[in-house]
């Protein structure tokens, strides 16, 4: 049975009619076409569905959006301040950490939520940090890069 | 794929609201505490006749407390919490626990709660082997009231608890010996989103060099519910914990259980990986005891 709700994303309360069984993932997609959330495997295991919700990463594939209705959703769309793009969309870009850029929104959010509990994270623990996103592309090494130029490790020169 | 017979969502604010809802929909319904789990069954086709999803996580049950005897968890605290908590990180007994939670990815950290983890009954997952080798007791309230019980009980095959109709789980405490005491846990997989092969947890307590009261479970694909390995913790009854005795263990271990053959592994595979996962458990425990 359809419902109207009203749903937080990205900074604006929009008004979303879903199903109870509508999972995040779909709202975002479907109902306010917010594309940036990718569908991957669809079953919690790939990232590139990752959004962050209170600020903390989540699996939009399988959260069913009726649990977050009054949660503070951001999606990829939600970083940038108009023209000026967010530090880590910046450092992916100068990094050259896309190839096909589909896992790249999850990539993104994965390390907001890395870097909001780890300042300085060594290889380690960027690969820890990131190890719920899967690059179909392999290309891991230039992520890494970019993790650490965003973290202000290095400078990219 | 989605839940399509799902009509109705509900997000109690009360244990009480929370079983009374429970009790009117029968098994129509089901309860969720972070939701990665039904989200797999979906996907694969395991639930298709839900109709009424009840979401516990209003309930404020994500309390941590830690007395001298006993380690109380409110059966919402999630993953994450677990890993943010100074006091999880430091008790050398939660060691099982605390390299349980390692293996999720951050995602589901933040969504995955404890109660969550055992209330599906399901011997793939880590926490019922962490909490088991704890000796961890469960708390459920339902129509009839609040009860405690040791958590194998939980336990009663693939899916299924002890939980009656209209209960759900608040707690799970875990008793802290008065013995030094330590524990580990590790898993083996095929990919990182999928089942275990096979998952070990074990206990060991020190007392004046002699190791008592052994626990040494197995999950995975080694049948219904988790495997207690009675054979193995028997033989380090009084043991000084040596790397004879850890093999011996590991052997009766892997000679006790019963796995099963599938396309994850055969069954001989798993006995041997069993083998190796409990020594290298006992090793690492006896390890830090000594």
């Amino acid at each position: 049975m359809k419902q109207q709700i009203e749903i937080n994303v990205n900074g604006e309360v929009q008004p979303a009619i879903i199903e109870p069984f509508d999972t995040l993932l779909h709202t975002l997609r479907n109902e306010l076409h917010l594309i940036g959330p990718k569908q991957g495997c669809d079953t919690g295991g790939c990232g590139c569905c990752t959004v962050l919700v209170n600020g903390e990463s989540r699996y939009s594939c399988m959260t069913y959006t009726m649990t977050v209705a009054d949660a503070e959703i951001t999606t990829v769309e939600g970083l940038a301040d108009g023209r000026n793009l967010d530090h880590i969309q910046q450092a992916f870009i100068d990094s050259g950490a896309v190839q096909c850029g589909y896992c790249t929104s999850g990539m993104i959010l994965a390390t907001k939520q890395l870097l909001s509990i780890n300042s300085k994270p060594n290889d380690a623990e960027i690969r820890q940090g990131l190890a719920g996103n899967l690059c179909r592309c392999t290309g891991y090494h230039k992520i890494i890069e970019a993790v650490k130029l965003a973290s202000g490790q290095t400078t990219g020169e | 794929m989605a839940l399509t017979t799902l009509q109705g969502f509900s997000q109690p604010n009360s244990v009480e609201e929370a079983v009374a809802i429970l009790q009117a929909c029968q098994d129509s319904a089901m309860v969720i505490g972070g939701g990665t789990f039904i989200h797999g069954l979906v996907a694969r086709g395991l639930v298709t006749d839900v109709e009424q999803l009840i979401d516990l996580s209003r309930l404020n049950l994500n309390h941590m407390t830690f007395d001298e005897n006993v380690i109380r968890l409110g059966a919402s605290t999630s993953f994450a919490s677990l890993e943010a908590s100074a006091e999880i990180q430091n008790i050398s007994l939660l060691g099982a626990l605390r390299e349980a939670i390692a293996y999720p990815p951050r995602q589901v950290k933040n969504a995955a709660t404890i109660g969550g983890g055992v209330a599906a009954s399901c011997p793939y997952l880590d926490m019922p082997i962490a909490f088991l080798a704890l000796d961890a007791m469960v708390c459920a309230t339902g129509p009839d009231g609040t009860r405690e019980f040791p958590i194998d009980e939980l336990f009663v095959s693939l899916f299924e608890t002890n939980l009656i109709p209209g209960e759900i789980i608040t707690e799970i405490k875990v008793p802290q010996p008065s013995e030094q005491s330590a524990s580990s846990f590790e898993k083996m997989e095929t990919t990182a989103n999928d089942l275990s092969i096979v998952s070990v947890g074990v206990r060991l307590s020190l007392s004046g060099g002699s190791q008592s009261g052994a626990r040494i479970f197995v999950g995975g694909g080694i049948g219904e519910v988790p495997f207690r390995c009675c054979e193995a913790e028997a033989v380090l009854e009084n043991s000084e914990l040596n790397a004879e005795d850890i093999k011996r263990a590991a052997t009766a271990a892997k000679g006790e259980i019963e796995p099963f053959s599938d396309h994850r592994a055969s069954a001989q595979y798993r006995k041997h990986i069993t083998g190796v996962l409990v020594r290298r458990c006992l090793a690492r425990v006896a390890n830090q005891l000594s």
